[in-house]
């Protein structure tokens, strides 16, 4: 299924490496112009390259989602350089704290939950104005956000309440054409599903990495409902192992 | 092109130092109170401006967001300031805070809304004017003490920012003279003195070394320096521009000791 983003602006938060990199190439082989950012000017520059030596368009952009006072001039500067906004994919989380109920740092706990669901809730909001012709947001969530697993009470607690703001958001944005939908990328083979099996905490701990998926399939998914494609999906969470979906988006 | 915006910057000291970086090769954003007068120096200079009141956080907000989203900022230029006299037994609690509410309150606004931005830039610089008249300097009270205000959190912000490459430093001139918002603070200085402005000004003359007021290019030119390639390692300072001017508790008769200078050794 060919997905068309010409046109389109694009941001990708945490896009320096793993899935949200594998997003950003994916919106930009769709046409999108690719904002990739991270934590730090510069996080991204690889990325961008390898889209500019494929023929695509993209450009390094720094935001730390984390960083909640510094996130409005942010995206303003975003959304006024790049002359419009689009697509939203808010990719950038943390797994941490992986911690027993009993044992969490309250510290690492708020942290993962600005990280997780303040600051993308956060960045929507932000962008909310500039989504002038409508807009998609794609935030990346998990299984976790509907089924508790030990140790990951952060973790969980923050992809359930990311995906509750995916709701809200898509109700208020229907209206004007923004669609907000939730998307679970599976186990993908990235830096986070390394400090995962690290942590042996869960059975997602005991996962091989052998039996981990890429993350280009995933990223193909978001980039199809990045353009509207998928918006029956919209207000809720939509996981890549559902066969309806796989079969909806091409994968 | 690097983009440095300069608040105050439609005339005075302020216009002095957008000139100055508009001919370093800087694309100037003259911010200022009155907006007729922002667009009639920056069509003068050819450059950007906008209309800001840094009294108003609104105002802050919406112009460095605004400006945000035309390019990278490299630089903010914190000139704009009011400044009052009269002693502090005369002096009315709303004054105090009309005068802090813009060159402290205002300062730090523009401050936090740079630090904001610049952070994510993983760059950037701040520059703060501030005086090196801020001793005991009398009808100068609150004044003074707006600008310590700014030269503490100057040096504050600098350690703040000094790991994601964002530069803080304070420019502080001593008697900055003609054509200056500065000179009518003088003026005002020298009727409460019970002085003719001729005798102020000779009594100012002589305590600057070299024998003249700081001019609003003097400024400027530290300005430029903080903002080019040889002030890397440059933050967290108070850059005195001051003739030679020293804060002694009796002003040095400048003029003797050039006279003795001239005579060479006794």
């Amino acid at each position: 299924m060919t997905v068309d983003l010409s046109g389109k602006v694009a941001l990708v938060t945490g896009a320096r490496t793993g899935l949200g990199a594998a997003i950003a190439e994916a919106l930009a082989a769709a046409g999108a112009t690719v904002v990739a950012s991270g934590r730090r000017q510069g996080d991204c520059t690889t990325v961008v390259e390898r889209i500019e030596a494929a023929g695509g368009r993209a450009r390094d952009f720094a935001i730390d989602v984390a960083d909640l006072s510094g996130l409005p001039v942010r995206i303003e500067a975003l959304a006024g350089q790049a002359g419009r906004l689009d697509i939203i994919i808010n990719n950038a989380g943390v797994i941490e704290p992986m911690a027993p109920v009993g044992a969490i740092d309250p510290v690492a706990f708020d942290n993962a939950l600005r990280t997780n669901v303040s600051g993308p809730a956060a960045i929507v909001g932000v962008a909310w104005p500039h989504l002038a012709g409508g807009g998609r947001i794609v935030n990346i969530l998990s299984g976790a956000a509907i089924s508790p697993l030990v140790g990951w009470a952060a973790y969980c607690a923050s992809k359930a309440a990311l995906l509750m703001f995916t709701r809200v958001a898509d109700l208020e944005g229907a209206p004007r054409n923004i669609r907000c939908i939730g998307f679970a990328p599976g186990l993908v083979d990235t830096d986070m599903q390394a400090r995962i099996r690290a942590a042996h905490i869960n059975q997602i701990s005991d996962v091989p990495q052998a039996s981990l998926g890429a993350p280009q399939l995933p990223a193909r998914a978001v980039a199809w409902l990045a353009s509207g494609a998928g918006d029956s999906y919209a207000g809720q969470m939509v996981d890549v192992r559902n066969e309806e979906f796989k079969a909806r988006a091409g994968l | 092109m690097k983009t440095a915006l300069v608040t105050g910057a439609a005339s005075g000291i302020g216009r002095a130092i957008a000139t100055r970086l508009a001919a370093d090769g800087f694309s100037v954003v003259i911010a200022d109170r009155d907006g007729a007068a922002a667009k009639a120096a920056a069509d003068s200079i050819r450059c950007r401006w906008r209309e800001l009141d840094i009294a108003e956080e609104a105002s802050v907000v919406s112009v460095m967001r605004s400006v945000a989203g035309e390019g990278e900022l490299f630089a903010v230029v914190n000139n704009a300031g009011i400044h009052m006299q009269s002693l502090v037994v005369e002096t009315r609690v709303d004054d105090w805070d009309r005068i802090h509410r813009v060159n402290a309150r205002g300062t730090f606004l523009m401050c936090r809304e740079a630090a904001r931005l610049m952070a994510g830039q993983g760059h950037g610089q701040v520059v703060n004017i501030v005086t090196r008249l801020s001793f005991g300097n009398p009808f100068s009270s609150v004044y003074m003490a707006s600008k310590n205000a700014v030269a503490a959190l100057t040096q504050c912000l600098a350690v703040e920012m000094a790991g994601t490459g964002v530069r803080v430093n304070a420019v502080a001139p001593g008697h900055v003279g003609p054509g200056t918002g500065m000179e009518k603070a003088f003026r005002a200085k020298a009727e409460k003195l019970g002085q003719s402005w001729e005798e102020f000004e000779q009594g100012v003359l002589k305590s600057i070394p070299l024998g003249r007021w700081c001019r609003p290019e003097d400024v400027a030119g530290a300005v430029s320096w903080l903002l080019g390639p040889d002030a890397e390692f440059i933050t967290g300072e108070v850059i005195p521009v001051t003739g030679g001017f020293q804060a002694y508790g009796v002003a040095p008769d400048a003029e003797q000791v050039r006279d003795a200078a001239a005579r060479g050794p006794a």
